[in-house]
């Protein structure tokens, strides 16, 4: 990784979780996606999410919440206060990187 | 443990492209086609009503319009419902939340004006009001109602579109309901109906600008 690169939370600059981060990012402040729309709109396999949201998980970036309804467990992912402000800085540090 | 996807050689220009095609990816496929919604209501506003102003405009005095274009103008309404809902479930499914919430507050709005416009209707046939009282309040009752949830729905979403619709529809509404039942209904038609084939025009236009 280059010096420059260090200033890029790495928790995010990664393809997949950026993808993720930044899918998550476009939604309303208060809203959250469902895990099977997530997955259908990255294009994903349910393990290689799984494994990704973990990691976001415990960089306290995003929530998932399991809920039962009348059509089974339903698990809905949600980018906290601190994965957003996460993802501000990295499109500020990104930016600054490609147009300094 | 390195995650599947993981890579050490990505540099910030092909995240820079990669953030960029993912956001205008997932804006794309969440976004409401809203230029179908509003062609949808202009289509059923201009036929239906238009087809209840032909079956009204030669009767002297007036009595009402007849079941067939009431009927007509029913199915026109209903189908521009369960396209709109359509339309707007389809890209926001699995989005729930605030967003949510507010959707379905701002439909249960519209619902309640629509059930009131029914009963002030029916209330006032009981009351025995005169037929034009009736074909007055009919046709800007619904109209007021329409007019007050697209001001109600650009207070939540901050959206112009709806904002100008609002003031639209209320504007003909007021215009409208002094010409009498007839008139109303044509003004109804063509400057309610109209209105919103042309914000329709307009949106499609601006998307693709």
């Amino acid at each position: 990784m280059s010096a420059a690169d260090a200033e890029l939370d790495p928790i995010i600059h990664v393809p997949t979780r950026l993808r993720i981060v930044a899918t998550l990012a476009t939604l309303s402040a208060g809203d959250s996606l469902s895990f099977s729309r997530l997955q259908q709109l990255l294009d994903l396999t349910p393990g290689n999410l799984i494994t990704h949201l973990r990691k976001l998980d415990e960089a306290g970036y995003v929530t998932s919440v399991k809920s039962r309804g009348n059509s089974g467990s339903h698990t809905s992912v949600h980018l906290t206060n601190e994965g957003r402000a996460a993802f501000d800085r990295y499109s500020t540090a990104l930016r600054r990187l490609i147009d300094p | 443990m390195t995650a599947p996807g993981e890579n050490d050689d990505f540099d910030p220009s092909a995240a820079a492209a990669l953030l960029q095609q993912t956001t205008h990816r997932v804006r794309r496929s969440t976004a409401v086609r809203t230029p179908v919604v509003y062609a949808g209501w202009g289509v059923a506003w201009l036929v239906g009503l238009g087809g209840m102003w032909l079956s009204v405009r030669d009767q002297r005095p007036y009595h009402g319009p007849a079941t067939a274009p009431t009927v007509v103008l029913g199915v026109l309404l209903a189908a521009a419902l369960a396209l709109t809902m359509v339309v707007v479930l389809r890209p926001t499914r699995g989005i729930s939340g605030q967003s949510e919430a507010q959707g379905r507050i701002f439909g249960l709005a519209w619902l309640c004006g629509f059930v009131l416009v029914f009963t002030l209707m029916d209330a006032l046939g009981r009351l025995g009001a005169d037929p034009a009282v009736l074909g007055t309040v009919g046709g800007a009752a619904p109209m007021l109602v329409t007019s007050l949830s697209y001001l109600v729905g650009a207070a939540a979403w901050l959206d112009r579109a709806m904002l100008t619709m609002g003031l639209w529809l209320a504007l003909v509404t007021a215009v409208g309901v002094y010409t009498g039942p007839v008139t109303l209904l044509f003004i109804a038609a063509t400057a309610g109906g109209g209105g919103f084939l042309l914000m329709a025009g307009f949106l499609w236009w601006r998307s693709r600008s």
